[in-house]
């Protein structure tokens, strides 16, 4: 037993007494941050286990009790950290590019999906007869048996 | 010992060169001979990669720490099932294995496939040959997994202990048979160009070599979904992590592929795109490995550094430039058989799909290198972190949701509005009655309540699919409804095994919806005090210790009541290894989950003082169940739409007389 003590005491890992804050409420402002010890791989500030990110929530939560807003906490991190404490890109300037560009191509793709199955309907009506001529082994009659059981297939 | 397995490597570079020329060769000059021995060559690419992989086994199994890779990867203290994974645990180890399996899909291709695709053959070896000739390439010249150190260490520095969970004993190797054995449908791409045999012959083929890595890829990706979940802590199962976005994009790419097929087979159209979409998923696997082996980008997954990205680079470039030439070339080769009847069919929804499916992965992609981007042009170092993927793709991902729901309702090249107003009345009545149903029920998040309706859309949707068939082969042949049942969905397996795998799709967004109502704490308690989370009370207990020569194990008591009826003690821990902590303590955590089909209830121990009190993280995570319990319908499909009908037994379709092909007959 004491020498589970002694390896306890050796190896504990400090955890640094909670402030008055609520841990929702420091826990919904770490959200918005990430862990920048350099080997957590920027991971939310909120669910990070380091001990670097520890003591970032209780920074956190000592801002909070001294009355400081939401706002003006993660404004301070930026100044200290730059942009990149920030969970996500800013959404203004240049970093804007992040939200927009996705949404932009989907409209772009309905633009040429648009296009594609106009075009489909209008030039291959041209070129389909063509095509029919280079079958020639399929019979008015056989065309007419698959169209008759295709279109049973297809109401199914 | 190991001079054995780099000697078997040099060889298998001579094979697998040799059975690219000889393949090629031999299909140009109609030498049989040739061909044939240039499918043994790849036969024997695999048997020499397979003497390199058990080397390096055998030196890790005895701790031949000359050996840099294993003095890296392993150490004694380390039991057998992470050093048969250590394989797999570091860079040049995991390249060797991937190496390895993509001959071995080389291998079973032509053992299996060699008569049925007689004339595709040559250049599937060919391609496959030539995707094994660059990763031996790699590992003979950027990362050699049999490099001596100049003296032998005592002992290794041992597995990183991430790593150490039988999860990634087994996550690594479904991902990698998923991301490698996507090189087969490409190589039969590829070999449908070169030959110009592009009617149907080869998408049969590549459809059902993309179905098994595409269900490999998927079980893989949700395997580490398991994995991040209980060994990170962080209490969640998808972090957007560059490497699971790298495994993501060529799986949905695929998932576009496997619709986009259809059209194809059904009306001839959409033949350019479609080997577009097969080199695409191959391309972004290699795309993949590029971006998350060569240190680019940082990530959990962080290989070391090394030069072998400017390989990935060259290979990229390569399959691109080659892709495009044969697009080109073959353009007239590709042109529609059939014109687009009516907007509204089904051909306009697996359009749209496949519009959606892209504009996830572009998203994904977008977001992957943002950063990158970002830095290059204004030199701000940003983060792109998981809430940014969320919100991007929520609204894109219920879209899809729609859709998956929607696409069966219409008919194939036309329908009529009464069919449109038949197949939808029910599915949209109980979805938007779900939604109303909810609302009253207190759920206000917007996108929890537009998904949860989506699903009971999706779900009534596909019963009624399943309905319908069973009531009209009721009518036809008289059989009880179960029976009809049965015997409709083994007849169209593909049809059948897809709505399977829809479901699970549902069972999947059921699973992430439930991520908008997690709640989140963080607790310091003394021994024997008690907190009360939700409806749950936690009692912390004690704290317990445990060590063997590999690890230190500590783990707190908690008890745990659910309104004062006791579930259960939960043992959250951390653990300790000694070996691995030369440059920096490496601890790892073990996640205590309490799992009921409502809500997980997710206990990290965050850490513990002298004085005997700890500190906890606290996760109440609704229906997180139902993600795993998807995977498992998600697996059932796949293999109910692959398994082989009677007919497909059958001999190979190429040896007999031609017959007309009716699924392109409207033409």
């Amino acid at each position: 037993m004491p020498r589970l003590v002694l390896l306890l005491l050796l190896v504990a890992v400090p955890v640094p007494k909670a402030g008055a804050a609520d841990s929702h409420v420091v826990k919904e402002v770490a959200h918005d941050l990430v862990c920048l010890c350099g080997t957590c791989n920027r991971e939310s500030l909120a669910t990070c286990l380091c001990g670097y990110a520890q003591e970032q929530r209780d920074e956190l939560g000592a801002a909070l009790d001294a009355g400081q807003t939401k706002d003006r906490i993660i404004a301070d991190w930026v100044a200290r950290f730059g942009n990149k404490v920030l969970a996500t890109p800013p959404a203004q300037g240049y970093n804007l590019l992040a939200w927009i560009v996705p949404f932009v191509l989907l409209l772009a793709g309905v633009v040429l999906l648009r296009w594609v199955l106009v075009n489909w309907r209008a030039t291959h009506a041209q070129t389909a007869p063509a095509a029919h001529a280079s079958q020639p082994e399929r019979s008015g009659a056989h065309r007419a048996q698959l169209q008759r059981e295709l279109d049973q297939f297809d109401e199914r | 010992m190991i001079e054995i397995g780099y000697f078997a490597l040099c060889l298998s570079l001579v094979a697998a060169g040799y059975a690219i020329v000889a393949s090629v060769v031999g299909a140009q000059r109609r030498r049989q001979a040739l061909v044939l021995s240039g499918e043994h060559a790849l036969l024997a690419t695999w048997g020499l990669l397979t003497v390199s992989v058990l080397t390096l086994w055998q030196a890790l199994l005895s701790h031949d720490f000359q050996v840099q890779y294993v003095a890296e990867t392993s150490n004694r203290a380390m039991p057998l099932l992470y050093l048969v994974a250590a394989l797999w645990g570091g860079q040049s180890g995991s390249l060797l294995f991937w190496g390895w399996l993509l001959a071995g899909y080389g291998a079973v291709v032509v053992l299996f496939n060699r008569s049925r695709y007689r004339n595709l053959i040559p250049y599937v070896v060919a391609v496959m040959g030539a995707g094994s000739f660059f990763f031996i390439l790699i590992h003979l010249f950027a990362a050699d997994p049999f490099q001596l150190l100049p003296f032998t260490p005592a002992d290794g520095r041992g597995l990183n202990p991430l790593l150490q969970h039988p999860l990634m004993a087994i996550h690594p190797p479904l991902l990698y048979l998923g991301m490698v054995g996507m090189a087969v449908p490409f190589a039969f791409g590829m070999a449908a160009l070169i030959t110009r045999q592009l009617d149907n012959t080869w998408l049969q083929a590549a459809r059902r070599w993309m179905l098994i890595p595409w269900t490999f890829l998927g079980v893989g990706l949700l395997l580490g979904g398991k994995w991040a979940y209980v060994e990170l802590g962080w209490g969640g199962y998808w972090g957007w992590d560059p490497v699971e976005n790298a495994s993501l994009m060529p799986w949905l790419a695929a998932t576009a592929f496997l619709h986009s097929i259809m059209i194809q087979e059904r009306r001839g159209m959409l033949k350019v795109w479609n080997m577009v979409l097969v080199s695409l998923t191959y391309g972004l696997c290699i795309f993949g490995t590029f971006l998350t082996r060569s240190g680019i980008i940082s990530s959990v997954h962080a290989f070391a550094r090394s030069n072998i990205g400017s390989y990935f680079a060259t290979y990229l470039v390569l399959i691109v430039v080659v892709c495009t030439a044969l697009l080109v070339l073959r353009r007239r080769d590709l042109q529609a058989e059939s014109r687009l009847e009516s907007f509204v069919s089904r051909e306009t929804a697996f359009l749209l799909n496949n519009w959606i499916l892209l504009g996830i992965l572009f998203a994904v992609m977008w977001g992957t290198l943002f950063p990158l981007i970002s830095e290059f042009f204004t030199g701000d170092q940003i983060t792109v972190g998981p809430r940014f993927f969320n919100q991007v793709n929520v609204p894109i991902g219920l879209v899809l949701l729609f859709l998956t729901g929607a696409g069966p309702l219409f008919a194939w090249r036309r329908t009529t509005p009464e069919n449109l107003r038949r197949n939808f009345t029910w599915p949209a009545g109980l979805g938007l009655g779900a939604g109303v149903v909810l609302a009253l029920a207190g759920i206000h998040d917007f996108y929890a309540l537009i998904s949860l309706a989506l699903c009971v859309f999706v779900a009534a949707s596909i019963g009624s699919e399943f309905h319908r068939g069973t009531r009209a082969r009721q009518r036809s042949t008289g059989e009880g409804y179960p029976l009809a049942l049965y015997r409709l969905s083994s007849k169209g397996r593909r049809r059948y095994g897809g709505y399977l795998v829809h479901v699970a799709i549902i069972l999947l967004f059921v699973g992430f919806t439930g991520q908008a109502f997690t709640t989140e704490a963080e607790v310091e308690l003394q021994a024997g005090e008690s907190a009360q989370i939700n409806d749950y009370r936690m009692t912390y207990q004690t704290l317990a210790n445990n060590a063997d020569a590999n690890q230190q194990t500590f783990a707190a008591a908690v008890e745990l009541e659910q309104d004062g009826r006791f579930l259960a003690t939960l043992l959250p821990a951390r653990q300790f290894y000694p070996a691995a902590s030369v440059d920096q303590e490496q601890w790892t955590t073990e996640v205590a989950v309490f799992a009921q089909l409502r809500e997980d209830f997710y206990l990290v121990l965050v850490g513990w003082e002298a004085d005997g009190s700890a500190k906890f993280q606290v996760y109440i995570n609704p229906l997180v169940n139902w993600v795993w319990a998807g995977g498992l319908v998600f697996v059932l499909g796949a293999l109910w739409s692959m398994w082989p009908t009677s007919r497909e037994r059958r001999p190979a379709p190429q040896q007999r007389p031609a017959k007309p092909d009716l699924s392109r007959a409207y033409a």
